[in-house]
């Protein structure tokens, strides 16, 4: 069984007010999760994340298409008891304090009295907030909100986990306190599909990932399989060389960037490296490190837009 | 759930509540009688707890006046005299004014109402009314028109008299005004200024329900006349022939065609078989036994009568 | 019944954001006119306290069913509250159901104290126990009716109009349902078909808040007879099951932008 299964769903939404027009939020997504996998949903804001996590959580509806979660279509309510949800930038009703709020998130899933105090100690003390418990949600920081939505994310220790930007607008203790939790539910054997515009948050967490941009499905599949397969190129850190070594280099490299004490020099593979490392050597420079060139997200982002352009205007012509 | 069932919900939620209204009007009497009920008793206080709005107050008082008098009319159609205010009970009728006016002072329209339909019901509360109306508008000759009426109804014709003159002299005020006021002394008490009077307010107002009150009375005037006339018609036929006409038709042949000119232009109206007609358009009746000529018993103008 | 969670932190809610306050302007209001109305005779002055008591409770509950009532829905939207709401098990009817049933168990709570009020003001005027303190409990029940029926007209604006405009028609309809009597007199009277049959269909459709209103009666010592009170409630529940069945249409087929 399948965690998750998307087939070609659509999202129009009309925009203006006196002349209505559509604007395609989701364009023909397709896409599947396994049970167990951790999945990151990539994407710059306005990629369509949110609106595909709205259409599984039920709150927009698609224009067509369809999903099941767990097997089971969007409305069953047996199989909304097995799941959780944390929105993007979460607010909660900020009178209530954080064991208020999951106790009553646990009464909506029908838990018993003892069961649900059980399960809110046991996820307090879980996400940091066991001594904050009884402060209301007003005075939280932003992270202690984010683990308070996680918390009640996982109130009916869900089967599957769908997190929007569970990161975004954290500090860097706070991104680290929040990947750990993910890093133990992944590790529990719980699904995680959690959705993020930086690169790094999905790397250290997801097994697969999707790219998506403006509503479309760019990629998907193992994140080092997408991006290491468009290049070889390498990054040497050189320091101790003057001008003159620089200008040697460059018949070698693809790009010199001028670092203080030294500079980042790109080159096609491994048999340039050699030359540049004797180069150096030569000039009484030292090698800092070595390193493969990954292309960052944006890069990806940047070409696949250039792409679809290029191919918009054959398509033109 | 299913959408059908929502919209069952709402069809019988809206369609049951009818039912039930219908029963609630029904046992309170909602409805069924004008509401003899006055929420506030002060246009003054009503003024201050207006917060501004009182023009727009004083129009919906306004509008329950009109409101009042059309709802106790409908409410006596045909079992009343309509001609005979005081016999309607508007007891609200005098309140409504005045708030109405003291609200809003300058509400024309309503003393003018109250000064044609409060000497019925309550004299000395029309005379203040207009009063007060006058103090308020001191420039409007209507006003004083009105007073004058008042004053003429209850006979007092010097005061009426001295009504019309003080109106005369006001910016605007036409000519028969000063007439009125000399009219009001020679002979307050005829048929004839009476007749003046009603004449007046119907080409002075703008009011439809005035118009058509002050109309009423003055098509019943009408009607008298040419019962007179109609009348003396069949004494002089009797004199001449020594005995009475066959019907109306065959009385009006034998008129000479002079006399009868002249009333055809004071508006008698007569149809095709020479029937003479009454304002509303009845046949008069004819009494042969009698030989004497009154309106017909189904007539609409008999409830104009005093 | 998932209706019931909701409704109790609605109303938790309502007592976190000090909307029970209320009650210490309307027992000053009720101190000051006790006091102030001292040199009136005994029966007059127990007349006004009716007077004043209820119909301060029925304007502050009206107030708070409509800026509260537009605010149920619409808070936790604009808050997006109600995301990880929705997410769960959970309707959007019984979401819908229980922010109604929420505000009614604050008015009803908010009710019940403030008659509370008026009966001890009675008692304080009196001097002793009177009937009058029994008297104005079934008009205070109506007046709970009515709040009913303006939360869920509140409820309903708000579900797909914007807070402001929602306040502005709830407002609307509580003065034309307070007067609607005066529409069917208006149809009585006007003679032309159309307008006529179009005054009769809105005096139906629209809100009979007077089926509730009793404050009057009570002040003279009589009270709403008992086919009243249960016509008036069954009105209140038909017209509400019918508000809030429109309400549900509305909210179920809204998207969450």
């Amino acid at each position: 069984m399948l965690a998750l299964e998307i087939n070609n769903l659509t999202k129009d939404y009309t925009v203006g007010f006196w002349k209505k027009r559509p604007v395609r939020a989701l364009n023909d997504l397709n896409l599947q999760v396994g049970m167990g996998e951790s999945f990151g949903f990539l994407g710059p804001n306005g990629a369509g994340k949110t609106t595909t996590l709205k259409i599984l959580m039920r709150l927009i509806y698609p224009t067509t298409g369809e999903a099941k979660i767990l097997g089971c279509p969007l409305d069953d309510m047996q199989m909304r008891a097995r799941i959780g949800y944390l929105p993007e930038q979460p607010y909660f009703y900020d009178y209530l304090t954080a064991r208020e709020l999951l106790n009553y998130c646990a009464k909506i899933f029908g838990l018993n009295k003892a069961e649900a105090l059980k399960r809110t100690d046991d996820l307090l003390k879980r996400v940091g907030l066991f001594e904050a418990a009884d402060k209301q949600l007003r005075k939280y920081s932003k992270g202690m909100l984010q683990r308070a939505g996680l918390a009640q994310a996982l109130i009916n220790d869900p089967e599957v986990l769908f997190l929007d930007e569970p990161m975004s607008g954290l500090d860097p203790l706070g991104r680290r306190e929040v990947r750990d939790l993910i890093a133990a539910l992944r590790d529990q054997g719980k699904t995680v599909f959690f959705s993020s515009h930086v690169l790094s948050d999905v790397e250290a967490l997801c097994d697969r990932v999707a790219i998506m941009n403006k509503g479309c499905l760019i990629e998907s599949g193992k994140l080092s399989d997408i991006l290491k397969s468009r290049t070889n190129e390498l990054e040497a850190v050189v320091t101790g060389i003057d001008e003159a070594t620089l200008n040697e280099l460059q018949v070698f490299a693809t790009q010199i960037v001028p670092a203080p004490e030294g500079a980042h020099v790109r080159v096609q593979s491994d048999k340039e490296i050699e030359y540049v490392l004797s180069i150096v050597h030569r000039a009484g420079g030292r090698l800092v490190s070595v390193n493969p060139v990954r292309e960052s997200l944006e890069d990806l982002f940047v070409r696949e837009i250039s792409e679809n352009a290029k191919v918009a205007k054959q398509a033109a012509s | 759930m299913k959408t059908s069932l929502w919209i069952a919900v709402i069809i019988l939620g809206l369609g049951t509540s009818v039912v039930l209204q219908r029963w609630i009007d029904e046992q309170r009497g909602i409805g069924s009688a004008v509401e003899e009920a006055l929420y506030v008793n002060s246009g003054k206080s009503l003024k201050r707890a207006s917060l501004g709005f009182d023009g727009l107050i004083a129009d919906l008082y306004w509008l329950r006046t009109i409101q009042y008098f059309g709802g106790k009319s409908q409410q006596l159609k045909g079992s009343i005299n309509i001609g005979n205010v005081t016999e309607w009970k508007l007891t609200l009728l005098e309140p409504l004014i005045t708030i109405t006016t003291e609200v809003d002072p300058n509400y024309v329209s309503a003393y003018r109402f109250g000064a044609l339909f409060l000497p019925d019901i309550n004299p000395e509360s029309a005379i203040r009314l207009a009063q007060r109306a006058i103090a308020d508008n001191p420039d409007d000759w209507r006003l004083q028109q009105d007073l004058g009426f008042i004053f003429w109804k209850l006979q007092r014709y010097n005061e009426a008299s001295e009504a019309y003159l003080q109106g005369s002299r006001l910016p605007d005020a036409p000519k028969w005004m000063e007439q009125m006021s000399a009219i009001m002394l020679a002979n307050g008490g005829d048929r004839e200024t009476a007749k003046q009077m009603f004449l007046r307010i119907y080409e002075t107002t703008d009011d439809p329900t005035v118009k058509k009150t002050s109309l009423g009375r003055l098509q019943s005037y009408k009607s008298d006349d040419e019962i007179a006339f109609l009348n003396r018609l069949l004494a002089n036929y009797r004199e001449q022939k020594g005995g009475c006409p066959s019907s109306l038709p065959a009385l009006i042949k034998a008129v000479p065609q002079v006399t009868l000119l002249q009333f055809k232009q004071a508006g008698l109206n007569l149809n095709e078989e020479l029937m003479p007609l009454d304002p509303h358009g009845f046949a008069y009746s004819f009494d042969a036994a009698t030989c004497t000529v009154a309106l017909a018993t189904d007539s609409t103008i008999v409830r104009w009568r005093r | 019944m998932k209706v019931v969670p909701i409704a109790l932190n609605t109303f938790r809610e309502s007592v976190r954001d000090r909307v029970l306050y209320n009650l210490i302007l309307f027992v000053l209001l009720l101190v000051g006119a006790s006091i102030f109305l001292g040199e009136l005779s005994m029966s007059q002055e127990s007349k006004i306290i009716v007077d004043i008591g209820l119909s301060a409770m029925r304007i502050f509950g009206v107030l708070i069913s409509i800026f509260i009532g537009i605010g149920l829905v619409y808070k936790e939207i604009d808050k997006r509250t109600i995301y990880s709401l929705l997410a769960k098990p959970l309707h959007r009817h019984e979401f819908i159901l229980g922010k109604y049933f929420g505000l009614c168990l604050t008015l009803f709570v908010n009710s019940v104290v403030m008659a509370l009020g008026i009966s001890l003001a009675l008692l304080f005027v009196k001097g002793g126990a009177d009937p009058i303190q029994i008297k104005i409990w079934p008009t205070a029940y109506l007046i709970f009716l009515e709040l009913m029926v303006m939360t869920a007209i509140s409820l309903l604006f708000s579900s797909f109009s914007s807070p402001a405009l929602s306040a502005l028609l709830a407002f609307f309809l509580f003065i034309i349902g307070t007067f609607s009597a005066d529409l069917k007199l208006f149809a009585a009277t006007v003679g032309s078909g159309v307008v006529k049959v179009m005054c009769q269909a809105l005096y139906y459709v629209l809100p009979n808040l007077a089926n509730f209103n009793f404050i009057m009666a009570t002040a003279h010592g009589n009270t709403p007879s008992v086919g009243m009170m249960g016509a008036a409630t069954m009105y209140a529940a038909l017209y509400i099951s019918a508000l809030l069945a429109a309400t549900v249409m509305i909210f179920q087929r809204r998207n969450f932008k």
